[in-house]
């Protein structure tokens, strides 16, 4: 951070970011290993040795490392219950379930913490109205809803996505809310109001900045719970159509062959801890940056 | 133009309160209980009283922090109990409020530069360059370095953020300033070099203010008048000599009786007061203070005294204060 002097260097925002985030070793590892998956996601069929769909049954259920003189193919990871190439499967799956999972955090983190800051601003009706709603979908049976959502549309990304952003903004709307709740009696936002801020002034600048801590950690966390929602999803088949390879969707499959074929769910259940830890280390990270306290 | 900046008619505050879970009727905790009084331009009153006298809550309702439940405040004129919000937003400029805690009143996430322009941008009074001139030309003022622009609070010492905070009170050249124990939670080295800041930025920038603090030496160092609070009713006020030198209510004498004297051969007589402050949510009939007060009668304990001038431009709340200190 630039400091001394009668109008110090301000560097650029992102050189800024950078800079820091070059300091956190943890961060910076997070960060490149989250970006090698989403270029494999996006170079998917480049990268993938062999066709993910193609099945060769009698080469099902083989280990890792296998070479199979018939069809010439070396198998990395080992192949699953229909004898198609784990590791290209995996690779593939990368696609939907970052979409999946990546998309859902970040709208329902928009409508959470939306509603969570008016509620806990405005009080009053605002607040009874968001709340009694939080109340409704935590009550309701979240694989009741999506099956009868699926029910009417049909399975599909969108439906899964939006199913899933339909479950977890009550968590960031209860979160945001109590945070919004003690940040409010700061002195601060009265000093905002008595310096004749407008309402939208304070929410933007004063509120929603100190309640947005908690708001990072939730999304971190719910990058993970959203890829293992989705397999379970798949399993009772209203996720993505079954078709399309997702690491929870993989990760199910295996599940029946855990005592013959343990690496058709280890390496997609491997990819996802990866996947969610780098997700964790850089949110911390994110969390801090955007802290002033804790950069010094 | 009138003489009078700002003046308090008849402010009550009361908040209900649950006495327990479904325990009957909801009752009134009488933070205020009709406080008037009147500041001239230029003038400073210091609002003086013990924690829970609701001096705190009459600072925040004279700048609508708070609404009274009734009463008024006038402030040059206008109404601004009966503002509605845009106009009161628009008049806030004018009236500007110094927290008590420099901890809690500065935003963390902003920077100095930010909290202190923001009165400037909110009531959008110059463009983004004027901003950061006035800003570094404010912070100057008030003792810090251009060093500090860019700094967040939380690299501050408690000193400096209230300099901050008054900075930011001042940038927008009001003419009424309500400082809520503007001192009280800095050390007490620092709050004399505090005080005298704004001791010396009342007189450059010919500023009105209200000082709140529970402490007598700051008030008497710092006000033109001096106004006494017990239990959410005012029990006297007059000229700061007066009420030092000659206080004419039993509770006044008490509070001045306790200031220390920095002379260790002086005698002075400390004025002890029985028992504590009864709850403003069932608050003693008669005159508020009987119950403590060692000069109460009977009379005392049934009618309630109001405000009377004993003096030239001196009122006390008091029925027997010409028997106890003479007129």
């Amino acid at each position: 951070m630039a400091e001394a002097g009668p109008l110090p260097f301000q560097p650029s925002a992102f050189v800024e970011a950078w800079g820091s985030l070059r300091r956190h070793k943890g961060a910076l590892i997070g960060a490149v290993i989250l970006l090698a998956i989403i270029v494999m996601a996006l170079c998917a069929q480049w990268i993938a040795p062999y066709d993910p769909f193609a099945q060769i049954p009698w080469e099902g259920r083989r280990g890792p490392l296998t070479h199979f003189d018939g069809s010439g193919r070396f198998v990395l990871l080992g192949t699953d219950h229909l004898g198609r190439d784990l590791l290209s499967r995996i690779i593939y799956a990368s696609r939907v379930t970052l979409i999946v999972s990546f998309t859902a955090v970040v709208i329902s983190g928009f409508i959470g913490v939306v509603l969570g800051v008016a509620a806990g601003y405005y009080g009053r009706w605002v607040d009874a109205v968001c709340m009694r709603l939080v109340d409704i979908f935590l009550a309701f049976p979240f694989e009741l809803l999506a099956l009868s959502v699926v029910a009417v549309t049909g399975p599909s990304l969108p439906v899964v996505v939006a199913v899933m952003a339909l479950r977890i903004w009550v968590v960031y709307a209860r979160v945001v809310r109590g945070a919004t709740l003690a940040v409010k009696e700061q002195d601060y936002v009265q000093a905002a109001i008595a310096l004749g801020a407008s309402q939208l002034r304070i929410v933007l600048v004063h509120v929603l900045p100190n309640v947005l801590t908690p708001a990072i950690v939730i999304a971190t966390l719910y990058v993970g719970r959203v890829i293992l929602i989705e397999s379970a999803l798949s399993f009772l088949g209203i996720g993505v159509p079954a078709s399309t390879p997702t690491w929870g969707g993989i990760l199910g499959d295996g599940r029946s062959y855990l005592d013959t074929a343990w690496w058709i769910a280890f390496f997609p259940g491997l990819a996802i801890m990866i996947t969610v830890l780098s997700v964790n280390l850089l949110g911390d990270w994110v969390r801090d940056y955007l802290d002033p306290r804790i950069q010094a | 133009m009138s003489d009078v900046l700002l003046s308090a008619e008849g402010l009550v505050k009361h908040y209900a309160v649950r006495r327990q879970f479904l325990g009957g009727a909801a009752r009134q905790l009488r933070a205020v209980d009709g406080v008037s009084f009147t500041l001239a331009r230029r003038e400073v009153l210091g609002v003086v009283g013990e924690s829970g006298c609701g001096k705190s809550t009459i600072g925040r309702m004279l700048v609508n922090l708070i609404e009274p439940t009734t009463g008024r405040v006038v402030f040059d004129g206008i109404d601004v109990t009966a503002l509605d919000k845009v106009a009161l937003r628009k008049l806030r400029r004018r009236m500007q409020f110094v927290f008590q805690d420099p901890y809690s009143s500065l935003n963390p996430r902003l920077t100095i530069e930010r909290i202190v322009g923001e009165p400037l941008q909110i009531h959008d009074l110059c463009d983004a360059a004027e901003v950061m001139e006035r800003t570094a030309a404010m912070l100057r003022k008030v003792g810090l370095g251009a060093d500090h622009m860019r700094r967040y609070p939380h690299e501050l010492s408690g000193g400096q953020r209230q300099r901050v905070g008054i900075a930011r009170a001042l940038i927008s050249t009001p003419e009424l300033v309500v400082a809520d124990e503007p001192v009280s939670a800095l050390d007490v080295s620092i709050q004399a070099q505090v005080l005298n800041l704004l001791a010396e930025l009342r007189q450059e920038m010919q500023l009105s203010m209200i000082m709140i603090s529970h402490n007598m030496a700051v008030i008497q160092h710092s006000c033109d008048r001096i106004a006494v609070m017990y239990l959410g009713q005012l029990v006297e006020i007059a000229s700061a000599d007066e009420i030092v030198m000659a206080p004419a209510h039993p509770y006044t004498a008490a509070l001045v009786s306790a200031v220390p004297v920095p002379d260790p051969t002086a005698r002075r007589q400390r004025i002890i007061l029985q028992g504590d402050v009864p709850s403003p949510i069932d608050p003693p009939a008669g005159c508020r203070f009987h119950t403590r007060c060692p000069h109460a009668g009977i009379q005392c304990a049934v009618e309630t005294p109001g405000l009377r001038e004993v003096r030239s431009n001196h009122w006390v709340s008091c029925h027997r204060s010409e028997e106890i200190y003479g007129s």
